[in-house]
């Protein structure tokens, strides 16, 4: 049997529905990138956000009492909206406290960048806590503290609101965030 | 010459093909829905842990066994807050206004910036949007602690009414009858010095009263009933808001707050159980926040806490 060619209908038909589907995959493949896109969003402004509540939780917990300002590692820092500043017992090798001693933490935006999280720890010598400056946390877009005391070293409990976010393929992911702490209490 | 139709591989490649690009992009679909949805639990959780730490640090001494009761020793905002254009503001061209999707009882209510006024003038200039529900009420509240324990000043169509409530149990202090029209701007004014509290209406002077049940806590600006309220020229202490600042559908930097508003219909409950008979005092505190998602599903988060009186 002699074998026959395309013909020029079949051929153009052809191609036209190659064009479609390639049309569909791609419209496809665009559209979930861009859902990738926002769910690494979401994920990146979440992880964020619950890094700076955890290490505010984390000082808090054994903190003796909010400070007006303390200089840390050579920076002054003064508790307000943006940075609070912590009085913690010194604790020891062993996770005791040393009577009579005190490290300070300052946490809050960075002062020379307001989209990162960090504490800068001051500790007594002696103390086993770590002394340093910590980003802990980055995209922060909106960050306030908030004291339960019009005088804000009275305060007994710290209300963080927190926002980070974050620009996915033009769309701007926000992960607010907020939590009342109370001192020395975990 | 005869005709060829499609041969069965030619057919199930292309069927396969279309269900293949049909799974993707189903599969992309669900997995944002599951990662926003994860968000939102994320965030009711945050809620709950809040609140079962207000109740471990707070006196509870006085709570009764409830189902779906208020917060305790928590205020948390509610309803959605945002700067709006309404060519009528005092201070134009933009309010604040509070809306909400509930409609029963405190259905919006967003606190001042600070954690704790003590003495101070409290004034807020407010107009309640036409289309409101006739029983609106929209004021203030102030000195608050929690939904059980504050003081509120409120208007209603017919009538100011100042009242406050100690665990959860409410005295009208003062109330009168008046008429106001919505529409219109009225300024509520609050002064409270030690145990004595004024209240004006329009620069007028309504009444002033000793009571000493609370001297610190919180300010808000309160709507119930599912009102659409216009807020301006909100004053503090010696600071004002007039609401320029902000961007219109936002809230000014200084007024956020992490709440209720932050979940579509959120919704924040207490349940109190007294699990042993032979021991009242041990109490079993359960809170459950709610959202609807998307789908326009009712979601819920849970959390429990057990203490001793």
């Amino acid at each position: 049997m002699r074998s026959r060619g395309f013909t020029l209908l079949e051929l153009s038909v052809s191609i036209g529905i190659a064009a479609l589907m390639f049309f569909m995959l791609g419209a496809v493949f665009i559209a979930q990138g861009r859902y990738l896109a926002i769910e690494n969003a979401i994920a990146d402004t979440q992880y964020n956000a619950f890094q700076a509540l955890d290490t505010v939780g984390l000082f808090t917990a054994s903190a003796k009492q909010v400070v007006a300002s303390q200089t840390i590692n050579g920076t002054a820092y003064t508790t307000g909206t943006s940075t609070v500043v912590l009085q913690l017992p010194s604790i020891n090798s062993s996770g005791d406290i040393v009577v009579g001693s005190y490290d300070y933490v300052a946490i809050g935006l960075d002062p020379t960048d307001s989209s990162r999280f960090l504490y800068d720890l001051d500790a007594a010598a002696g103390s086993a806590r770590a002394d340093g400056t910590f980003i802990k946390a980055e995209l922060v877009d909106k960050l306030i503290f908030r004291y339960n005391a019009v005088v804000q070293t009275s305060a007994t409990a710290i209300d963080l609101y927190i926002r980070t976010s974050e620009t996915a393929r033009g769309q701007t992911i926000r992960m607010p965030l907020g939590k009342i702490y109370y001192l020395g209490a975990s | 010459m005869p005709r060829k139709g499609l041969t069965l591989i030619e057919v199930v490649v292309g069927i396969a093909l279309v269900a293949a690009v049909v799974v993707v992009f189903g599969v992309s679909l669900t997995a944002a829905a599951y990662a926003q949805r994860i968000k939102l639990r994320n965030m009711a959780a945050a809620l709950a842990g809040e609140a079962l730490a207000a109740v471990r640090v707070g006196n509870t001494s006085s709570l009764s066994p409830v189902t779906d009761g208020p917060l305790v020793n928590l205020l948390l905002t509610q309803g959605v807050f945002k700067t709006v254009e309404d060519d009528t503001a005092p201070s134009t061209p933009n309010a604040l206004n509070a809306a909400t999707s509930t409609s029963s009882g405190l259905t919006a209510m967003l606190p001042l910036p600070a954690d704790a006024y003590s003495d101070f003038t409290l004034t807020a200039k407010l107009k309640v949007n036409g289309g409101a529900p006739a029983a609106w009420k929209a004021g203030l509240l102030f000195r608050a602690h929690d939904y059980d324990n504050l003081y509120e000043v409120y208007l209603t169509s017919g009538s100011l009414v100042f009242k406050k409530y100690v665990n959860g149990a409410a005295t009208t202090l003062y109330s009168d009858a008046r008429s106001i029209p919505t529409g219109s701007w009225q300024t509520l004014s609050v002064t409270a010095a030690g145990s004595s509290l004024s209240i004006s209406l329009n620069g007028t002077a309504v009444t002033t009263l000793t009571d000493s049940s609370f001297s610190v806590g919180e300010a808000a600006l309160a709507v119930w009933e599912g009102a659409s309220v216009d807020f301006d020229d909100v004053s503090i202490g010696g600071t004002t808001w007039n609401f320029e600042d902000a961007a219109l559908g936002e809230l000014q930097d200084d007024w956020l707050r992490f709440g209720l508003g932050d979940l579509p219909s959120g919704t924040g409950t207490l349940t109190i159980a007294a699990p042993y008979a032979s021991d009242s005092s041990f109490k079993t505190y359960t809170v459950n926040f709610s959202w609807t998602d998307g789908s326009g599903t009712t979601r819920t988060v849970s959390q429990s806490t057990q203490k001793r009186n």
